[in-house]
């Protein structure tokens, strides 16, 4: 139901998609996402509509809404609606999108299943890149220092892990983080967050795979279980 | 064929125009025609590296705006005749070039040049835009230091997202006993971070400053450590296998002689 209205993030910024519905039902739908995630956001965010369907008006009436939020929602002509709405996976995408989004490579957003949202990126976030996901997030690459990963679920990164990660960041206590070697300037779980030692981390510091997970109020490391497998270094 | 190469690192002073001067005096050694185009608008400087400033007529500006044609405003090197600057404009800035301008006259020069290479200004902003704009290889100066090898980060980021693929490292003004004594970054955890293929590795060396205020390239000067890197810099563009130098740290009597300039 709620997946008729989905925010997603790229490498052009936040987006908000609408499935074609009635104005009436879709502004109730925004309504919603917004009581729930306003939060996730940051206030005077800007976030790209999505819906050429729409008239002039009801777009404007949403423009307002957010306005509310403290959001600015931009009104975006482009028509790759279509792609956007076909689930991960699925090699249908157009070239265009590819290409267009090729330095993040953002793509997500089953919409046909509420269940799980894997972000799946196949390349190192560098400083200055932000990704933002709706759902979980997995980073085959390096998160480099200066670089933020923020998901409303896990953060799974194949590789070294040095930027600001963010999980669960809806509020999500359960959230966990994985990394090859974990050494991030900060971890960020929920609400709660957990810093760096001042003393600069190498290497020797993370060797093996651990996690990051909240346990009474506190994020904690831990090795990961290595299950018949060396690690990939 | 020819090639046109961006020489950009985001932090400023870490050996950019110095790089492009090195390499434009190294391929013209070799025989090749090259270009050196300066795109930092206002804080023109490789006129100066390459000591042509008294030479200076037009500039890229008065190119762009279709004022003179380029063979008008290309300064011929005083030692190489196949050497040619187009230097930029000192009173003009940044916002007076486009990328669009920058590919348009890149075009009309492949067909005379082997080389084009664009010196690129600091920053992330419109002049780096512009100068990368044109640019099918790019050079990314950085230095063994924290700082200097966040933003050479930053600026592989920007170039993939201007979908340029063929990036390689070049880190320059390294200090060898202090990457042995472990107080400066050393090649792995430069590579650890950027990973892309490393073009070559410079020595910190006096005699780039001397070089730089006469007006020499250092490549010229065979006593130079950092210049015999250049020459190897050079080969590796020209698609030869070249090792690294040895950077080890130098006993003391090397110490001494190179002191000494012996």
């Amino acid at each position: 139901m709620s997946e008729d209205v989905v925010f997603k993030g790229s490498g052009q910024g936040l987006r908000l998609i609408i499935k074609k519905i009635a104005y009436a039902t879709l502004e109730k739908l925004v309504r919603e996402k917004l009581d729930e995630s306003v939060s996730f956001f940051q206030s005077g965010a800007e976030i790209k509509l999505q819906a050429d369907w729409l008239s002039a008006s009801e777009k404007a009436n949403l423009v307002n809404l957010f306005s509310t939020y403290n959001l600015n929602l931009l009104v975006e002509d482009e028509d790759n609606t279509k792609a956007v709405m076909t689930p991960f996976g699925s090699t249908s995408l157009p070239q265009k999108q590819l290409i267009s989004e090729s330095a993040y490579q953002c793509e997500g957003g089953e919409t046909d299943d509420s269940m799980e949202k894997t972000l799946i990126i196949n390349h190192t976030i560098r400083n200055g890149q932000e990704i933002i996901a709706d759902g979980s997030v997995v980073i085959n690459g390096n998160v480099n220092p200066g670089a933020t990963v923020i998901a409303k679920g896990n953060i799974r990164v194949n590789g070294f892990c040095r930027g600001i990660v963010h999980a669960g960041v809806s509020g999500d206590r359960q959230a966990i983080i994985i990394a090859n070697h974990l050494m991030p300037i900060q971890i960020r779980i929920a609400d709660i967050v957990a810093r760096a030692p001042d003393a600069s981390m190498s290497k020797a510091d993370a060797p093996y795979p651990e996690k990051a997970y909240i346990n009474e109020g506190q994020i904690f490391l831990e090795a990961v279980e290595q299950k018949g497998r060396q690690d990939d270094e | 064929m020819s090639e046109v190469i961006v020489v950009t690192s985001g932090k400023g002073g870490v050996g950019k125009t110095t790089t492009t001067a090195n390499i434009g005096v190294g391929l013209a050694q070799r025989g090749y025609k090259v270009a050196l185009i300066d795109t930092d608008t206002g804080l023109r400087n490789l006129d100066l590296i390459l000591g042509l400033e008294n030479r200076i007529l037009y500039d890229l500006i008065d190119v762009t705006t279709k004022k003179v044609p380029y063979r008008k405003a290309l300064v011929r090197h005083k030692k190489f005749s196949n050497l040619f600057l187009l230097p930029t404009s000192q009173i003009r800035d940044k916002s007076a070039v486009t990328g669009e301008q920058l590919v348009d006259l890149c075009t009309e020069m492949r067909g005379e040049f082997d080389y084009i290479i664009i010196d690129c200004p600091a920053g992330i902003e419109q002049g780096f835009q512009t100068a990368i704009a044109a640019a099918d290889h790019a050079i990314v100066v950085t230095m063994p230091e924290v700082s200097a090898v966040r933003d050479a980060d930053k600026i592989i980021g920007e170039l993939n997202r201007a979908d340029k693929v063929h990036i390689k490292l070049l880190v320059n003004r390294i200090r060898p006993h202090m990457v042995e004594s472990g107080d400066m970054l050393d090649m792995n955890d430069i590579n650890d971070i950027l990973a892309i293929e490393c073009l070559g590795q410079i020595p910190d060396d006096e005699l780039v400053v001397t070089s730089t205020n006469r007006g020499e390239p250092v490549i010229l000067n065979n006593k130079s450590l950092a210049g015999q890197a250049y020459v190897n810099i050079v080969g590796r563009i020209c698609g030869e296998q070249i090792p690294f130098l040895e950077l080890k740290k130098d006993g003391f009597l090397h110490r001494l002689k190179r002191m000494l300039h012996i």
